[in-house]
């Protein structure tokens, strides 16, 4: 029965040209134009070390330890270009990180170095020095110290690879406009009765949509690795399985919200209007326009910018490109599951305490 | 023993009762008509009947005292507004809502196969019913209520707007459903269909039930009115002691008069003409016209309730 009701969505859902215009070219379109209009963002920053800046913090260092301070140091300015600049004030130092302001803040104690970076915020170029920084510090006295031997490999990060990931996640959250659309149609053409005095009932109804949603999100992301690989020559890296994961996820969550709304809504253009806007404010949010960096830059938006799933989504992606399956990931991850069931369970909240007053299109002109 | 027995049955949307303490039982086999104006409450009443809006009060319950949402799947449901996906063919319309009921295979191809034959849509099985005429989508609206065999058919109007080929092939799909025996519940404002299928009639309008009963029951009571109509030549004679006079004999339902025109309602069979034609030469009055109409679906309720009809809307 369930193959069935795949199977009819399916088709009701393709024979609209549009709805196959939007899932095929819509990724493309996104990555493109993003890529290449925006691309002048990212360069400047990303993966550069210009005006990279760490902090240090002097507490009971002894002359030895700051000797060796010296020593790392000019090796990494040297390599890299970033500047070394003391601070006086540990706290603020650690707020100035957290905003961006500087790669990290290295603590200098007796016992040795201390590097504070921001979990969330840390840039790639923040990266490569903390891991220059850590290796050198570790190694050998005795020995010369060289960084000859050590490998920058952490990939650079250009508008085409970041656009890659985060257009195919703004693209991925407006097809819940489809899905919602595709809901409200079952109430506008009065199958919805039909189907719910049938054995599927709603619950059914809802699951095909669902997958079906599931199904296009797929397609799409498919389209955009297919595109990214072949035209733009992004590598999708080695993490291929688990960032193919967190797209899955993220269609789940806008498949769910898209059929809940398209199931609450009183009329199409609420229905439609709704989901648009939510997906503009997510994408615009979640760096999808602006790329993250910048936004997190920016006094209030720096915290707001955290509500937004495709935040979550793209840190992780970010991540993930570069090999690194990290917290971010895992946050990610709940996030989006979270958010689904929780999205779920209002619905199932209201149809239920409502008496389905919000279900029923018969019902919905009385409310 | 009774199909489907409702009690009672209230519903309002908000301030506006559209089922007022209405009930109703249908038994096994019967056609039953449900004959009231626009906006009487069928629709409302048969929403009810399948759960698919909450009501206020009363009770609905189906064969051996089950509740819609345990015998739903006895219950073939065609809507008054079309419920088919214009995307999809025929074909496949009715597989997917036949499938709906745990149908697959052979024996949903076989089904499928059979609803559309049943319609007459088996030439067009294949083309989109978005492009179907309305009697065709009308057709196929019936036909996804009824693949599943079920035991009770409710229709809604299932003729609203339709050429007259399609109605009557409806009507025959109706009778020979009945046939093959299922219940049917019927809902309509047009007095000869239901004259043409139903065993059983309700005749409800304000969401309450005015007359019930079968066919003959309710004929009697009111379709054997027939209506009178003549129109006499202006200023000769007395037409109000001619009024005055008719409207004593004991058999005359009512009387209406305009000018020089009078509307005379009496039983059929009876030989009133006689005694009318008498009165009007008494009164001096001459005739220039005389006929006699069938009633509408107005002067049933008329004579059923005592009361105009209101406005249609
Ligand atoms: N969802 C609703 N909200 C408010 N009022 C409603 C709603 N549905 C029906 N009504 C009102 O309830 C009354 C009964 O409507 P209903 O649709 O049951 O009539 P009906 O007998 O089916 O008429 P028709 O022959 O036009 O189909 C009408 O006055 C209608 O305006
Ligand atoms: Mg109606």
């Amino acid at each position: 029965m369930f193959r069935l009701l795949l199977k009819k969505e399916l088709k009701v859902f393709f024979t609209n040209k549009g709805n196959l215009a939007f899932i095929l070219f819509l990724p493309i379109l996104m990555i493109s134009i993003f890529s290449v209009a925006l691309g002048n963002y990212i360069k400047a920053d990303y993966g550069t070390f210009e005006e990279g800046k760490v902090l240090y913090y002097e507490e009971d260092a002894s002359a030895e330890i700051m000797n060796r301070f010296w020593i790392i140091t000019d090796k990494i300015a040297d390599a890299t270009g970033v500047t070394f600049e003391q601070t006086d004030d540990y706290e603020k130092a650690q707020e100035a990180v957290e905003a961006s302001k500087a790669y990290g803040v290295i603590r200098i104690t007796e016992e040795g170095f201390d590097y504070f970076r921001s979990t969330f915020n840390e840039p790639e170029g923040g990266e490569l020095v903390r891991t220059l920084f850590v290796q050198l510090a570790n190694a050998n006295i005795s020995q010369p110290m060289s960084i000859q031997n050590i490998k920058l490999d952490a990939k650079q990060l250009d508008s085409k690879i970041y656009y890659t990931f985060s257009a195919l996640a703004f693209s991925i959250m407006f097809m819940g406009v489809l899905i919602a659309n595709s809901v409200y149609n079952e109430k506008e053409l009065d199958t919805i009765e039909r189907i719910k005095l049938s054995k599927a009932g709603i619950g059914g109804m809802m699951a095909s949509k669902i997958l079906t949603g599931i199904c296009c999100g797929i397609v799409q992301v498919i389209v955009a690795f297919a595109f990214s690989n072949l035209i733009l020559g992004v590598n999708w890296g080695n993490k291929l399985i688990w960032i193919v994961m967190v797209f899955i996820l993220l269609i789940l969550f806008s498949a769910v919200f898209g059929s809940v709304i398209g199931m609450i809504s009183k009329n199409k253009s609420m229905c439609q209007s709704s989901v648009l806007m939510f997906s503009m404010l997510c994408g615009y949010m979640g760096g999808s326009i602006t790329p993250l960096y910048l936004l997190e830059n920016m006094p209030v938006l720096t915290t707001i910018i955290k509500i937004s799933p495709l935040y979550w989504t793209n840190q992780a992606l970010t991540s993930l490109y570069n090999g690194i399956v990290d917290e971010k990931t895992l946050y990610c991850i709940c996030i989006l599951i979270g958010l689904s069931v929780l999205v779920s369970l209002v619905f199932m909240l209201i149809t239920t305490a409502g008496k389905k007053k919000f279900v029923s299109r018969k019902e919905a002109a009385s409310v | 023993m009774d199909i489907l027995s409702i009690q009672n049955l209230k519903k309002s949307f908000k301030d506006m009762v559209a089922v007022d303490g209405l009930s109703l039982s249908i038994g096994e086999k019967e056609v039953h008509g449900i004959l009231g104006p626009n906006g009487a409450g069928k629709s409302t009443t048969i929403n009810c009947i399948l759960g698919l809006l909450e009501y206020d009060s009363g009770t609905v319950s189906f064969e051996d005292g089950k509740s819609s949402k345990k015998w739903s799947k006895n219950i073939g449901y065609v809507p008054q507004d079309l419920a088919i996906y214009p995307e999809l063919t025929p074909t496949e319309n009715i597989q997917f809502f036949c499938s709906l009921y745990g149908f697959k295979g052979e024996e949903l191809k076989n089904r499928t196969q059979r609803a559309l034959e049943f319609v007459g849509l088996t030439e067009v099985k294949d083309k989109k019913a978005g492009e179907f005429s309305g009697g065709m989508k009308r057709r196929l609206n019936m036909a996804c209520g009824i693949a599943h065999s079920p035991k009770l058919i409710i229709m809604d109007e299932p003729t609203v707007g339709i050429d007259p080929q399609s109605r009557n092939r409806i009507l025959e799909n109706v009778r020979a459903l009945n046939e093959a025996g299922a219940t049917i519940l019927y809902t309509t404002h047009y007095m000869p269909e239901i004259e043409e299928i139903c065993n059983k009639i309700t005749v409800i309008d304000h969401g309450k039930v005015i007359a019930t009963g079968t066919k003959s029951d309710i004929m009697s009571r009111m379709g054997k009115d027939t209506e009178l109509l003549i129109e006499f030549s202006e200023g000769k004679g007395n037409i109000d002691q001619f009024v005055h006079q008719v409207s004593e004999f004991s058999d005359v339902h009512h009387i209406e008069q305009e000018k020089w025109i009078c509307k005379i309602r009496h039983p059929k069979n009876i030989v009133m003409i006689d005694k009318i034609i008498e009165l009007t030469i008494k009164n001096q009055l001459s005739i220039q016209n005389i006929k006699n109409q069938e009633p509408s679906l107005e002067e049933i309720f008329l004579s059923l309730t005592g009361k105009e009809l209101r406005d249609q809307k």
